[in-house]
C-alpha cells in the first residue's frame, strides 16, 4: 500500500505521462514487528546486573598471641534473632547481660532501625576525648560484631553487611555465636513475642 | 453560505522516523542482550548498595535456595568444567564418560544435585531432571563432621580445575543463616577466606 502523495501546487504534473507509482512504503507492519522484538530482546536481558559484595572471613589458624585490647567504648554487638528482630549491646557481654536494659532490640527500619543506632554510635566513638575513637588514618574506630543464630536468614546478615558499607564501619566481623549470646537471644526473644 | 470545507489531511503518518527508532533501540537491545543463565532453582537474592560487578568468566558459583538447599556451578572456560568433571569422577568414584553426559554436565549451569544422583541426573530427560530438582536435598555440608561434608569435595575440584577462580555465594533472602554458616566454614576450611555474596542492587524495603 502506498500512500498517494498530495501535491497542491501541482508542479511539474505534465498531462499525457503515465502516473509513478509514489516510492512511499508503508511501514507500519515493519514498525510493529520491529517493536515486538525489542519487547522479546527487553524481556529476555537482565539489565541489572547481579552485584558482588566482598567478605574476607578473619583468619582462624594464625591468632596472634596476645592480641592487643579492644577498647570496650568502641565495641557494638549485633545480635541477628529469627523473625527479622536485630538486637544490639554496646561494650562486654558480661556487662550488658548484668544490666537489664543492657540488650536492645531493633528493626531493619531505614528511619529507626539497625541504621540509626550504628551511626549515633559512630557519633559516640568519634566524640571520645582524647581522640580516642579516632586511629592515626583518621578513620573512625567503632568495632562492630556480627553474630547470628541458627534461625535467622540470610538476607538479614546481608543487610547487616550492607548497613556496614553504608555507615561505612572499617571494623567489623562476622563471628560465631556463643552459647550466652545465644541464651540472651531466646531470652530477649521472648519479650519481643510478648510484646 | 456554504460551509467551509476544511482540506482533510492525509491520513497516513510517515513511520519512517518511527522505524528508525525502533530499529535503532532493537539494535541496542540486541546487542547489550545477554541470555539469562539457566538456574534451576529460583534465587531471590537480597539487595545492597555495593557496585561491584560479579566477573563473568572464573567464577564458582554456590547457591543456597530458599530451602538451604546447596548446589554448585562454575563457568565453562578453557575447559575448566571437563576438568571438573573428571576430578569429579576420580573424587567420588563415578563414571561418568557417556557423551550425553559429558554435555550435560558441562553446558548444565549450576549443577542442582549431589555427587550420588549425579550420573542419574545427567542421563535423565527433562522431565525426569526436574523431578530430581525438587526432591533432592543438594551438597550435604556438614561442617562437624568432614566426611559427610561434600561440599568441600566440590570445592576442592572445582578451584584444582580452575585456579583463577573466585567463589561466589549466592544465596536466597530467606534461605537459613544456618546454612550459610556451613558454607562459610566448609570455604574457610579451603583456605578460600575472601568471597563474594552475590546482591542484587537497589534499596530493600
Amino acid at each position: 500500500m502506498a500512500e498517494i502523495a498530495e501535491n497542491p501546487q501541482g508542479g511539474g504534473g505534465k498531462k499525457g505521462r503515465s502516473k509513478k507509482p509514489s516510492p512511499r512504503v508503508d511501514l507500519t507492519p515493519m514498525v510493529d514487528l520491529a517493536f515486538l522484538l525489542i519487547t522479546f530482546f527487553m524481556l529476555t536481558t537482565s539489565l541489572s546486573k547481579p552485584k558482588a559484595m566482598e567478605i574476607a572471613l578473619p583468619d582462624t589458624e594464625n591468632i596472634p598471641v596476645d592480641p592487643p585490647p579492644v577498647d570496650d567504648d568502641v565495641v557494638m554487638t549485633v545480635l541477628l534473632a529469627p523473625k527479622n528482630v536485630v538486637l544490639y549491646y554496646f561494650g562486654s557481654p558480661e556487662k550488658a547481660a548484668a544490666d537489664p536494659n543492657g540488650i536492645k532490640s531493633t528493626t531493619f527500619d531505614k528511619e529507626s532501625g539497625i541504621r540509626k543506632v550504628i551511626l549515633d554510635k559512630k557519633k559516640a566513638v568519634a566524640a571520645l576525648p582524647n581522640g580516642l575513637g579516632i586511629d592515626s588514618k583518621k578513620n573512625n574506630k567503632t568495632m562492630v560484631l556480627i553474630k547470628a543464630v541458627d534461625s535467622s536468614v540470610y538476607g538479614n546478615m546481608v543487610d547487616v553487611l550492607d548497613e556496614m558499607h553504608i555507615a561505612d564501619i572499617k571494623f567489623y566481623a562476622i563471628l560465631p555465636i556463643s552459647e550466652p549470646e545465644k541464651t540472651l537471644v531466646d531470652n530477649s526473644m521472648k519479650k519481643v513475642v510478648q510484646k | 453560505m456554504p460551509k467551509i470545507q476544511v482540506k482533510k489531511g492525509s491520513v497516513f503518518v510517515d513511520m519512517t522516523a518511527m522505524c528508525d527508532v525502533s530499529f535503532l533501540l532493537l539494535t541496542f537491545f540486541i546487542l547489550t542482550a545477554k541470555a539469562k543463565p539457566m538456574e534451576p532453582v529460583e534465587v531471590m537474592t537480597p539487595s545492597s548498595i555495593v557496585e561491584i560487578p560479579v566477573p563473568d568468566v572464573n567464577v564458582i558459583t554456590i547457591m543456597v535456595d530458599k530451602a538451604g538447599r546447596i548446589f554448585m556451578g562454575m563457568d565453562n572456560v578453557d575447559g575448566a568444567r571437563q576438568r571438573w568433571l573428571d576430578n569429579l569422577n576420580t573424587q567420588f568414584k563415578m563414571n561418568i564418560t557417556a557423551p550425553n553426559q559429558v554435555n550435560n554436565f558441562i553446558n548444565g549451569g549450576v549443577i542442582p544435585v549431589s555427587a550420588k544422583e549425579l550420573p542419574t541426573f545427567l542421563a535423565a530427560e527433562a522431565e525426569a531432571k526436574k523431578k530430581m530438582i525438587e526432591t533432592t536435598k543438594g551438597i550435604p555440608a556438614d561442617v562437624e563432621n568432614s566426611d559427610a561434608n561434600e561440599l568441600r569435595w566440590w570445592i576442592y575440584n572445582a578451584r584444582a580445575a580452575n585456579q583463577k577462580a573466585v567463589v561466589v555465594v549466592k544465596g536466597d533472602k530467606k534461605a537459613p543463616y544456618a546454612i550459610i554458616k556451613q558454607v562459610m566454614k566448609t570455604l574457610e576450611k579451603q583456605g578460600v577466606s575472601r568471597f563474594s555474596l552475590l546482591t542484587s542492587q537497589g534499596s530493600r524495603d
